[in-house]
């Protein structure tokens, strides 16, 4: 006889750093069941977007998701120009990849953090976020905000690099590469760490590929996955870079992903300062484009992201769909809970790097027909919103 | 006489010194975290932020008390309140200043009981309230008290089997001579102090055995009903503990060099008691920003495949020392 108890993981729960319920059976310390109820921060973007310009579009875009905002403005961009055939100069493709790789260490040195502080290693969250200000510091300096951005543009970027920057970022990246070295040392033998994250969360390659995990979480069950290499944009065609696997197919490895994936970055940054191509950081394009849709996908720091607009001869997308990362990989995680003690709930779900907010959709279904209905603003006020 | 001791009580070194105290090894506590983590800690309130503690209680005092109406507040109440007074009355036979101020032969049992009993009172806190939370952290804290209080009681009689002695002050008055004769003693000595801080850890609920009230996990386990000004005792609670753990582990282990044979000698021993105390906090709160935290599972292992046999060893080192030929004590 089971004696299994509810225990709720959210709307508010401390592991969570956005609204999202986690509906644990628990039977003692195991979890026996996991039911994910996704929809608590769901912000109206898509429909939002269709009532801005394109140009406006960048800076809701980017709000989308403040970590990855870089990953978000060069996907909705590159859609753009691949909707209205807009050649970018060969620099601001450069710039774009510097760029999109700094936002991506960030993002990662970010998140291997907040993984050591939810295990209540708080000593490894302070260092590693100490030194990743060293990154929030370039990226200030090269794209004047140390968050949101909005460097990319349609056509191009807004700024360029100079020398006295590329000797300074080349400088900070060397600290940066001696840092996450130490960082890599220290997680793949403080023997804690490996305690609570080795053999925790297994997602089989097999199971990874079914459910459409994507990024790190796809990759550290050893698909060797990267749209930066199998469906190479801006730069990415020209610069060398290894696709980072590990085997291990647990939390640890999707964590030490993560990691190797930080040094590569730091790489591919150097590599293209090096090779920066001289002409134009962009071309002009007018406010109203040509009809038609354009797709895009880039490898945000979570994993694979698409963006879809689609125009009908305005100043404004008729629809844009944003399909983001968390939304394919929590789906493929939640199976893993099962068998595991609540202790490891949250070294599971930080494995993902789950952004939530990004995630959250909505589609009205009546339950009892199964019918999807299309409700407008007033309609929803008259009859579902409680008084 | 019978003054002098009331004021021993109440002042020095009882009540008024040891609240004191707990709030001073609070900002101790997270200044010397902090700076290990590289961060300031606490800065604005007072010398370096010394009074922090003291403002964020007296905060807490004047909050709004929040009655959850499906726990029970007398028993929570009366909880809180025999907790702290628990811990008190066991350091009065600890030698803070050196002497106790209270002593009699056999109150080291006396005060591990004690101390037993407010970790298990603390367990009818989280049982009191009817919420998943809590009661999960009431029942992984019963299995942390399972875990190391087995231990950390048979490591206490260690020194107390090394100095012949079941009263506090005998064995720190008695430990330094005793090792001095007989060197050997050393190494169940140093075996036991390592075993009995990490159950002392344990019993203080910080990394890696900060289970019961696990944030990530539990929210705060079985304190996470509680508000206010309950809130405010229980971390007086909390802090109150700290300044027992130090001082009986101190007094246990390192001994009191500079016995306080006339009144002279008190402030001597007092500091000598006062920094020795810090640095076993200091060892402690070192453990607890160098390490993640277990599982409850983890903790059960450790404790019992390992720290309770290897306490066994150590008194079995020690009586084989103590039996060996030639050796007089």
């Amino acid at each position: 006889m089971s004696y299994a108890v509810d225990l709720l993981f959210g709307p508010q729960h401390p592991a969570l750093h956005e609204p999202e319920r986690f509906r644990f059976k628990v039977d003692g310390e195991i979890i026996v069941d996991v039911d994910v109820k996704i929809g608590y921060i769901h912000r109206g973007i898509e429909k939002l977007a269709e009532t801005k310009n394109f140009i406006q579009n960048i800076y809701l875009t980017e709000r989308i998701c403040g970590i990855c905002n870089v990953a978000h403005t060069l996907c909705y961009v590159q859609a753009v120009e691949d909707m209205a055939g807009i050649e970018v100069p060969e620099r601001a493709k450069y710039l774009r990849v510097i760029v999109h790789e700094l936002n991506r260490i960030h993002s990662h040195l970010l998140i291997l953090g907040v993984a050591a502080e939810l295990l209540g290693w708080e000593t490894e969250f302070m260092y590693l976020w100490r030194d990743r200000e060293a990154i929030m510091d370039i990226i200030e300096d090269v794209t004047g905000n140390r968050v949101t951005s909005a460097f990319n543009t349609i056509g191009g970027v807004r700024r360029d690099i100079n020398d006295t920057q590329k000797e300074k970022i080349l400088k900070i990246l060397d600290k940066v590469e001696k840092d996450t070295k130490f960082h890599k040392k220290v997680l793949e033998e403080d023997p804690l760490y490996r305690e609570r994250m080795v053999d925790i969360g297994i997602l089989k390659p097999r199971d990874a590929i079914e459910r459409c995990a994507v990024g790190p979480t796809a990759r550290g069950s050893g698909v060797d996955y990267d749209v930066r290499a199998h469906d190479p944009y801006a730069a990415f065609d020209e610069i060398p870079f290894n696709v980072i696997t590990y085997k291990e197919c647990d939390s640890w490895a999707r964590m030490m992903v993560r990691v190797d994936e930080t040094l590569e970055s730091i790489n591919i940054i150097r590599y293209a300062l090096k090779h920066l191509p001289q002409g134009d950081i962009r071309v002009r394009v007018p406010a109203r484009l040509p009809a038609g849709e354009g797709v895009s996908r880039v490898e945000a720091p979570r994993g694979e992201l698409l963006h879809h607009v689609f125009c009908k001869g305005d100043v404004k997308p008729y629809r844009l769909k944003v399909r983001t990362p968390t939304f394919a990989n929590i789906l493929a995680i939640a199976p893993t809970f099962i068998g595991h003690t609540i202790a490891d709930v949250p070294a599971i779900l930080v494995s993902i790097d789950p952004c939530f907010s990004c995630t959250d959709r909505l589609t009205f279904i009546d339950v009892s027909s199964g019918k999807v209905m299309k409700l407008s603003l007033e309609e929803i006020k008259k009859k579902y919103w409680r008084r | 006489m019978e003054y002098f001791k009331l004021i021993q009580v109440i002042v020095f070194p009882g009540l008024a010194y040891l609240v004191a105290l707990a709030i001073f090894f609070e900002w101790y506590k997270r200044k010397l975290v902090a700076r290990m983590q590289s961060r300031l800690g606490p800065t604005y309130t007072g010398f370096r932020g010394i009074l922090q503690p003291l403002a964020d209680f007296l905060k807490l005092l004047f909050k709004e008390d929040i009655e959850v109406t499906t726990g029970d507040q007398r028993l929570l109440t009366v909880v809180l309140l025999v907790a702290p007074t628990l811990f008190i009355f066991s350091l009065f036979f600890v030698p803070v200043m050196g002497t106790p101020i209270f002593s009699f032969e056999g109150d080291l049992l006396l005060v591990l009981f004690l101390s037993s009993m407010a970790s298990l009172l603390l367990y009818l806190v989280g049982w009191t309230f009817r919420s998943s939370f809590t009661k999960a952290g009431a029942v992984r804290l019963l299995l942390q008290i399972v875990g190391f209080d087995i231990a950390a009681i048979t490591l206490a009689l260690v020194p107390a089997f090394e100095a012949e002695s079941l009263c506090i002050a005998t064995i720190a008055q008695k430990l330094p001579s005793t090792i001095l004769k007989n060197p050997l003693l050393l190494a169940p000595h140093i075996l036991a102090f390592i075993l009995f801080l990490l159950s002392q850890q344990a019993d203080l609920e910080e990394d890696p055995f900060d289970i019961p009230h696990a944030e990530t996990e539990l929210v705060a386990g079985y304190i996470t009903e509680i508000s206010g000004r309950k809130l405010a005792f229980l971390d007086l609670f909390r802090d109150i503990q700290m300044v027992y753990v130090s001082f009986f582990t101190a007094s246990l282990f390192f001994g009191v060099l500079i016995p306080p044979i006339s009144a002279i000698f008190v402030p001597l021993s007092t500091i000598e008691m006062l920094i020795k105390a810090m640095l076993v906090l200091f060892i402690l709160f070192a453990i607890e920003a160098a390490s993640t935290r277990i599982r409850i599972y983890n903790l059960l292992d450790i404790f019992w495949k390992y720290i309770i046999p290897l306490s066994f060893l150590s008194l079995s080192i020690l009586f084989i020392i103590k039996a060996l030929p030639g050796v007089i004590l």
